[in-house]
């Protein structure tokens, strides 16, 4: 049995030493004295420390009577069989044991830090006591996260351009395209954003048009459009729709410009009656409240009485009808507003503009009064050409067929026509439809003086109405938002309204029901924008306008 | 606890301070409501980021106050307590600046460096709090190595009873004996000292042979006594180290706030 000592140095320089002996015998001593095979030299160990021997096939180990001892995986014995894999502990020297076939292996690791003093040795313990031996110092802790904190927050940024870490909150949804070029609106560093970047993209507006002229009234004011449309607060802020915003100003709005044409306003408890806009005696527009029955009245120049449409039992086309709100009022494809009354969509069915019991079928247009005569000419004209034809009256307004081979212009020709009959029967039709039934029923007229008269116009006019599309012109209202309410919750007078000039719009008490300045318990909270709106866009000349595919190519992106 | 302490220094004066200014701030926060919302870009965005910033950079200067020992500006104990309380009112402030928003941005992360430097501050406090006194309860007045060196007595004089003796004594031995080496391990608790349990060692000592038993009941005495001695001398070691190392997470931490604020400054300003 061989035994193989390798001593392992590790010098201070990291390098490796390895000294290798072999010893061709069956035991080994190791200790401070000469006669030692393998020899110690700490102090804490002994002149003859452990002998080491390979006995009927297995390593044993004993301690000589050495102060320090042996130790075998760290548990001191007097004598012990040593295993491969094992580690064996002599004074300050620990072993390795490998046992191969022929060969016992020990490899023991010192490291060449020079002859430690019991002092330094007790010194450097000490000074494992405490935490600042693990952690570098606190002067390198600090100048290394200065370093790493301007590289990556203010150096990576500056260089590459990319401020995304800068973002001081998200942007608006309206401005997303734009989101990764910042000098699209920041053009210049350290400079508020000028109107300038914002008009770039915005073109003239009336909103922007507006502004011109204030900020040409207030050059004082230094008004920019960033300081009302506030960016990277995600989609709040950019179009403010807060109360207090508007009522900024029109609280006072009648102190800040005297010829102001709507009235002081500080929130919707506040709010003054809605006005409607009506033409006065002299025909010119005010303004009046809906509540002032006397002046607040519907002058479009039709004859409706609501309470005989809405009975019961009517005579309608093919029997009786009962009429709904909806049967007239028909909400447009918005949900939002009505589409705008249409005599041949929904009174045409119930008042046909029939003149003639002859002539059945025959009904004169609707839309312009001059059309009536012409038409009602050529009915009458076709009806004697007929009657001539046959001799007799004509029922059942069925034209007389012709004969096979015959021409009709031939039969006109054959059996002419009295004109001035035809006049005489085609005026008395107009005046009776204009005086009397179709158009008089719900439009007033006027007869037009003889020296107005020639042999092929009418001889009536008709009052143009005008029905206004909407009666709020300056308040968006949603009546399909509200389609859960019947008509006359809000429109209470409609069943007993019997004139045109009764104006059905509800008071602002009724809306007050349910909505209320921002943020009050128990209503639906209504700040200025849920009626109003600020913004009129359609003052955007059309060659400001482009395509898509042009705009996103200006975008660097 | 706290009594006589930097944190009570004359009656909370400076809880009181820190109290009232945030009660300020907040009144002026709820009162004032700009168009856009609260944030640190409006008027009392601006102002109470100013009264932040000063705040930070005055807690900074503590730093230089305590090392300056010839300065009368005020006593060392009185910025301290200052130090602490102002400390812990800029986790209400900041908040106030901004009107309460956060993202994933510099301007957060300053914010986040700010809450990491005042938690490891009150770490420290509460550390000098509760474990100050107990580090002058363990010193007999002797110093690490004096004490290192009692046990190097003990290991050695163990070391000769051990010498020439049977298994049964080596087996007492070795069921108390513990390798103590200072290090990182044993300061961390991740390695800990062996108590001498009577029942067992009763147990292993009726294998020692009569000889050698006046023998084994020194060397139980003395293993004791070592167990005592390495026991307190970690104990105080590892009390020693929380009182310190709070202090690498907060003055790092605290320099790496002033980056990201400087950046946060620039930045708003650069980009207005």
């Amino acid at each position: 049995m061989v035994f193989r000592y390798i001593h392992e140095r590790v010098n201070q320089n990291g390098s490796r030493e390895r000294l290798v002996t072999e010893f061709p015998q069956a035991e080994l001593v190791f200790g401070r004295g000469g006669d030692s095979q393998i020899l110690l030299t700490s102090q804490r160990a002994s002149v003859h420390h452990a002998r080491l021997e390979w006995l009927g096939g297995s390593l044993f180990v004993s301690d000589l009577g050495s102060v320090t001892g042996v130790r075998v995986n760290n548990q001191r014995v007097a004598r012990a069989q040593v295993k491969s894999g094992d580690i064996l502990s002599l004074a300050e020297l620990e072993i390795e044991v490998r046992i191969e076939s022929d060969i016992i292996e020990l490899t023991a690791t010192t490291t060449s830090v020079g002859v430690e003093s019991e002092a330094q040795r007790l010194s450097g313990w000490a000074s494992a006591l405490h935490i600042e031996h693990y952690l570098p110092s606190m002067r390198v802790l600090v100048v290394g996260v200065l370093l790493i904190g301007l590289l990556g927050c203010l150096l990576y940024p500056l260089g590459t351009q990319r401020f995304d870490s800068w973002n001081s909150g998200p942007i608006s949804n309206a401005h997303k395209l734009i989101e990764g070029d910042c000098q699209k609106c920041h053009a210049q560093p350290f400079a508020p954003v000028q109107d300038g970047e914002c008009l770039a993209c915005h073109k003239l507006t009336e909103h922007s048009k507006d502004m011109d002229s204030f900020t040409k009234r207030h050059p004082n004011l230094e008004v920019r459009c960033a300081e009302c449309h506030m960016e990277h607060n995600g989609d709040h802020g950019l179009i403010r729709k807060e109360a207090d915003f508007c009522v900024g100003c029109h609280a006072d709005i009648s102190k800040l410009k005297k010829d102001s044409a709507v009235l002081d306003v500080s929130s919707f408890s506040s709010h003054p009656e809605f006005r409607v806009s009506v033409k006065d005696a002299s025909g010119r527009a005010t303004r009046v409240d809906v509540t002032d029955a006397a002046r607040a009245v519907d002058s479009t120049q039709i004859k409706l009485n609501h309470k005989v449409h809405l009975k019961a039992g009517l005579r309608g086309k093919d029997g009786p009808v009962t009429l709904e709100c909806s049967s007239c009022h028909h909400l447009s494809a918005s949900f939002r507003s009505f589409e705008p009354i249409s005599f041949n969509k929904d009174c045409r069915d119930c008042h046909a503009l029939g003149f003639d019991e002859r002539l059945p079928d025959a009904q004169v247009p609707h839309g312009d009064a001059e059309e009536v005569y012409p038409a009602l000419f050529t009915e009458y004209t076709k009806l004697h050409l007929l009657q001539g034809g046959r001799g007799g009256a004509v029922s059942g307004g069925e034209p007389a067929r012709l004969r096979p081979g015959e021409q009709e212009s031939v039969r006109h020709k054959e059996e002419p026509v009295d004109v001035g009959v035809v006049a005489r029967d085609a005026r008395d039709a107009e005046k009776q439809l204009f005086t009397k039934t179709g158009c008089f029923l719900c439009h007033s007229f006027s007869e037009r003086s003889t020296q107005e008269r020639t042999d092929t116009n009418s001889h009536y006019t008709i009052t143009k109405p005008e029905i206004p599309n909407a009666w709020l012109p300056g308040a968006r209202f949603s009546h399909g938002a509200h389609e859960e309410f019947s008509c006359e919750s809000c429109h209470e007078k409609t069943r007993t309204s019997q004139k045109t000039s009764d104006l059905l719009l509800p008071a602002k008490k009724l809306c007050q029901q349910c909505h209320s300045e921002e943020n009050r318990e128990g209503y639906v909270s209504s700040g200025c924008a849920e009626c109003h709106s600020y913004h009129d866009a359609l003052g955007i000349p059309g060659e400001k306008k482009q395509s898509i595919a042009d705009y996103l190519h200006s975008l660097t992106r | 606890m706290y009594q006589d302490s930097f944190i009570s220094y004359k009656h909370f004066r400076w809880l009181w301070v820190t109290i009232i200014a945030l009660l300020g701030c907040t009144l002026v926060y709820i009162w004032d409501s700009p168009g856009g919302g609260r944030n640190g870009g409006t008027v009392v965005g601006y102002t109470l980021g100013t009264l932040a910033t000063v705040a930070i950079v005055w807690l900074m200067a503590y730093g230089l106050r305590k090392r300056a020992y010839r300065s009368s500006l005020g006593t060392v104990e009185g910025w301290l307590a200052a130090h602490v309380w102002i400390g812990i009112g800029l986790l209400l402030l900041v908040p106030l600046h901004s009107g309460f928003s956060f993202g994933v941005n510099v301007h957060t992360a300053a914010y986040v460096f700010m809450v990491l430097t005042i938690v490891s501050g009150i770490w420290g406090v509460a550390n000098y709090a509760t474990l100050a006194e107990r580090i002058t309860a363990h010193r007999g007045g002797a110093k690490d190595v004096a004490l290192l060196e009692q046990v190097d007595t003990l290991t050695k004089q163990v070391d000769q009873l051990c010498a020439a003796k049977g298994e049964a004594f080596l087996r007492l031995f070795n069921r108390f004996d513990f390798s103590f080496k200072p290090g990182l391990r044993s300061l961390l608790k991740l390695s800990d000292v062996p108590v001498v349990d009577h029942t067992v060692a009763g147990a292993l000592m009726r294998e020692v042979p009569d000889a050698e038993r006046g023998d084994a009941l020194t060397m139980l005495g003395l293993l004791d006594q070592r167990a005592d001695l390495v026991r307190r001398l970690l104990d105080e070691a590892r009390i020693k180290a929380l009182l310190k190392i709070w202090l690498y997470i907060h003055v790092p931490v605290s320099v790496a706030l002033c980056v990201t604020l400087a950046v946060h400054i620039l930045s708003v300003f650069f980009f207005r």
